[in-house]
């Protein structure tokens, strides 16, 4: 039973480490993004933490797991707010690229496997997904988006998102712990 | 002033973010059958502590405050923030939205969360 347990954890962790392969061959710069290229790699992966999010509000019963999804729907959407807001005064149109195709596959892949679980199973694969998802995330816009957006409100934009990433992170890894009763949150 | 200066001084140890509100008040003090009447200038000094909520942290993160003054919460950050006593969870700003403030009158000392991101944590400190 553990070792099924292990597998599910062990597929999300290996779908983010995808994400961190995409994102380190873009970091050491044999790829470029552009600007609409970023804007559209920011885009889609806060639509796709919303998708999660959606699941879990449908099966989870955990208020601490349910009130986390709240706060990352809520949160990602004033994110994506706030870049369209950007990208329309700017007039840029963002553009699709090898990296948000590699979020949106690898997003098919986790939202299957979250599908495919329920009660304690789900609540631990989803909170796993959001700790292994927020680091590849976090990882992506201090290596990659950020050093290459060009435009300075652009860069602007994703130098206040990371705080809120690196939070969203803290907090999933406090409700991870809380849930394989390895204590409250710190502080 | 010199003692207005002083108390200034101690509250900008206290918090980096402390703004003085200075207003000064005509107030006529004679009669109005006076065809001349008399005025006086008196200062009144109120002082307003600042808490900024930007970075998904609160800064300061502890601040310290006379009893019954001021404390003003300003939310820069994107997304909505709460300041919610970790003691009596009843005892909250409720949902501070974007380029909001809230304001309370520190009447009590309690260490504080932001319900929506438990990670963010204050201390408000009332002597």
């Amino acid at each position: 039973m553990n070792t099924i347990k292990n597998l599910a954890t062990a597929c999300g962790f290996a779908l983010s480490a995808t994400l961190f392969s995409v994102s380190n061959l873009y970091a050491k710069g044999t790829t470029k993004l552009t600007d609409p290229e970023i804007a559209n790699v920011a885009v889609t992966a806060n639509k796709i933490d919303i998708e999660y999010a959606a699941i879990a509000e449908k099966k989870s019963k955990s208020a601490d797991v349910l009130e986390f999804a709240k706060t990352m729907a809520n949160d990602h959407k004033s994110v994506i707010d706030q870049a369209v807001a950007l990208v329309t005064k700017l007039h840029v149109t963002p553009k699709d690229n090898s990296f948000s195709a590699k979020l949106l596959s690898d997003a098919a892949k986790t939202k299957k496997m979250l599908h495919s679980k329920s009660g304690a199973a789900f609540d631990k694969a989803y909170i796993d997904n959001e700790v292994a998802y927020h680091k590849a995330v976090v990882s992506a816009v201090e290596t990659v988006l950020i050093p290459q957006a060009q435009n300075a409100e652009l860069k602007g934009l994703l130098e206040k998102v990371l705080p809120i990433l690196k939070t969203h992170l803290e907090h999933a890894e406090m409700v991870q712990a809380k849930s394989s009763g390895h204590g409250a949150h710190k502080g | 002033m010199q003692k207005w200066f002083k108390q200034n001084h101690q509250d900008m140890a206290h918090t980096k973010a402390n703004v003085i509100i200075v207003s000064l008040e005509l107030l006529l003090i004679s009669a109005c059958t006076s065809p001349q009447p008399n005025t006086e200038i008196t200062n009144k000094t109120k002082t307003i502590d600042t808490v900024l909520i930007q970075n998904m942290v609160f800064t300061p993160d502890s601040i310290s405050v006379s009893s019954g003054s001021t404390v003003v919460f300003i939310n820069k950050d994107m997304v909505d923030h709460t300041v919610t006593d970790q003691a009596d969870t009843s005892h909250s700003s409720g949902m501070i939205h974007s380029d909001s403030a809230y304001t309370l009158k520190a009447d009590k000392s309690f260490n504080y969360y932001c319900m929506i991101h438990p990670v963010m944590k204050g201390k408000l400190v009332v002597h």
